[in-house]
């Protein structure tokens, strides 16, 4: 039996509901925003875990579970737990929601059931330079990049690598976005903030869901410098399967084995001249939007890792 | 004043005793060009920072306001007492913003430390920058792994469903996490409503601190529980911490010299410590640990 924790209408947690109920695969869904009718307890005794889990009048051992899908939002993001004009809906319905959030993240940290993903293993993305060397490490190519409060390096970077983009370090969302004139004139802001330079590499986008021991690469074509806001630039998008060559499905897998998240998106670019770099691993991928558009089916490939048919 | 080496580099934010004490044992010993004590907020308000990752290659250099100069290749060891940046020239912006300015310090410190070459004490990983964030129950969890006599952790979103069975040596309610003890307020006699409780055991108020420096450790058990110790290590990942022991309420022998009434009630990955033995101790494994590097 499986686990799957979120919000059964977000489209990557419907898609793994459809594939288990496809192939007949026993799952419990555990839904955010119901936490009032569900409750665990969490016993430790002498280096062993166990528990159980209670949904409405159904109960589970938490040792039932073969495999666990996490994708949680922040319980503070959840509409029934946010402060309204009146205030705070339910306070205990807020710690009530806090608890299971935090519980169950403390399980999962402790459990030795397949997991997609453990959320200390998605700390890696809190820092992108951190991650970058575990990307290294997986024997891909990484841009030049630079971090730095000094304009002069700047400067001298861009003179160095020609066209360069600046986006955050840390997880913080930002929009890559290329260092035009303009913005080196206002340059001198770096100086309250180191900030991150890296070399505009120029070449297909490619995005690869490693889903265990499945792997599936997405061409996405498209003009635009982040493809994610390419409505925003006035681009389109279009995204196509793309085999990938044996030895980068290789450094694909290794590198989710190297990061432990077996489930994770990994950014990569394809040059003109076929090298091939690497930019960055999300570990809590919105793989239905690649699904949907490709066909691709991820969601089939991360049921089969969760109850061991991989 | 500028370097070119620095053989025990300290960082370590304001007003942390133990930093400042291992600072001056090693100064002591060793002289004033052996060690140089970083604060956070001169790592904050470097006049330089550059951190580069170029053909795979990574190199950090870093210029302090009193031109002291950190070079990744130039430093022997680091005691890392880093927790989380703060970045007071921010505090006049929006919330939004400055816990942007404070993540990006954060994830900067946290891939610097990670590239060095030379030994870091605690090193960056993902379960923190130095200092390891991890629950209460995953501590205990780890030090039963571990073989040690370890408290035992009973949780429940509500006490109406879930009871712990047997005898129960103590309740407590949880006001907001489980992350700590020190959150947890004690609640007797025990609240069966339909509220989260926490069952922990009930302690002497006894407290017994076993130190581990590498594969030193300062025991108060007479040299008992070192393998244990040193499989806890294995399993937490880093050099220097401290577990805490507390006795059983009801225990008849109160005195410290049998272990069989102690178990462990915590762990830090940031031992605050003042006894001349164990400021020694962490003062002897970095300059042990710096051998061999620049």
């Amino acid at each position: 039996m499986i686990l799957l924790c979120g919000i059964p209408t977000e489209p990557p947690i419907r898609l793994v509901t459809e594939a288990a109920e496809e192939c007949g695969c026993e799952y419990v869904m555990f839904n955010q925003r119901m936490a009032e009718s569900t409750d665990i307890c969490l016993e430790i005794i002498s280096g062993k875990v166990d528990g159980i889990l209670k949904i409405g009048s159904s109960k589970w051992s938490l040792r039932d579970f073969s495999g666990v899908y996490m994708r949680m939002m922040d319980y503070q993001d959840l509409p029934e737990n946010k402060p309204s004009r009146q205030g705070i809906h339910n306070p205990e319905q807020v710690l009530h929601s806090a608890l299971l959030h935090n519980v169950f993240n403390n399980w999962l940290e402790m459990a030795d059931c397949r997991i997609m993903n453990k959320s200390s293993s998605m700390n890696s993305n809190m820092s992108k330079p951190f991650q970058a060397q575990f990307i290294i490490k997986a024997g891909f190519k990484t841009p030049n990049t630079l971090i730095t409060n000094t304009p002069d390096e700047v400067r001298k970077f861009q003179k160095t690598n020609k066209k360069i983009i600046y986006k955050s370090i840390s997880s913080e969302r930002s929009i890559v976005k290329v260092l035009g004139d303009v913005k080196l004139n206002e340059l001198n802001t770096v100086r309250h903030l180191p900030t991150q330079f890296q070399e505009y590499i120029p070449g297909e986008n490619i995005r690869v869901h490693v889903a265990g021991s499945e792997i599936f690469a997405t061409k996405i074509l498209s003009d635009a410098t982040d493809y994610r806001y390419a409505n925003d630039e006035g681009f389109e998008t279009d995204m196509v399967p793309f085999e990938l060559p044996s030895e980068i499905e290789k450094k694909c897998k290794f590198l989710s084995k190297c990061l432990n998240l077996p489930l994770c998106g990994i950014d990569l670019k394809k040059k003109p001249d076929g090298d091939c770099y690497c930019f960055e691993v999300n570990p809590s991928p919105a793989y239905s939007y690649y699904q949907e558009h490709t066909g691709q089916n991820i969601s089939r490939a991360i049921i089969n890792y969760l109850i061991g048919n991989d | 004043m500028e370097r070119e080496k620095v053989k025990v580099l300290i960082l370590a934010h304001c007003g942390d005793e133990t930093a400042i004490r291992v600072y001056l044992k090693i100064k002591s010993e060793y002289g004033d060009e052996e060690v140089k004590l970083v604060s956070s907020e001169e790592l904050v308000f470097a006049q330089h920072w550059s951190h580069r990752i170029e053909s795979g290659e990574i190199s950090t250099d870093i210029q302090l306001a009193d031109n002291t100069i950190l070079k990744s290749d130039s430093i022997g060891v680091i005691f890392n007492r880093l927790t989380f940046p703060t970045m007071h020239h921010f505090n006049w912006s929006s919330e939004r913003t400055r816990n942007y300015a404070n993540m990006e310090m954060y994830a900067l410190w946290m891939s610097w430390l990670k590239s060095l070459s030379c030994p870091v004490v605690n090193k960056s990983s993902i379960f923190g920058i130095g200092i390891q964030r991890r629950s209460m129950a995953e501590w205990l969890f780890l030090s039963g792994k571990a073989g040690l006599p370890t408290d035992e952790f009973f949780f429940t979103s509500s006490s109406r469903y879930f009871q712990k069975n047997g005898s129960i040596p103590h309740v407590c309610l949880l006001p907001h996490n489980i992350e700590n003890r020190q959150d947890i307020k004690k609640n007797e006699p025990p609240a069966l409503g339909i509220q989260p409780l926490v069952y922990l055991n009930t302690t002497e108020g006894i407290i017994q601190t076993a130190l581990i420096v590498g594969e030193v450790v300062i025991n108060p058990f007479n040299g008992r529980f070192q393998k244990e110790f040193q499989q806890l290590r294995s399993l937490i990942g880093c050099d220097l911490f401290q577990v805490f022991f507390s006795m059983k309420k009801n225990d008849p022998e109160k005195c410290g010299k049998s272990t069989q009434n102690w178990y462990v009630s915590g762990i830090s990955t940031f031992p605050n410590c003042s006894d001349t033995k164990s400021i020694s101790l962490i003062a002897n494994h970095l300059v042990q640990k710096s051998r061999g590097y620049p």
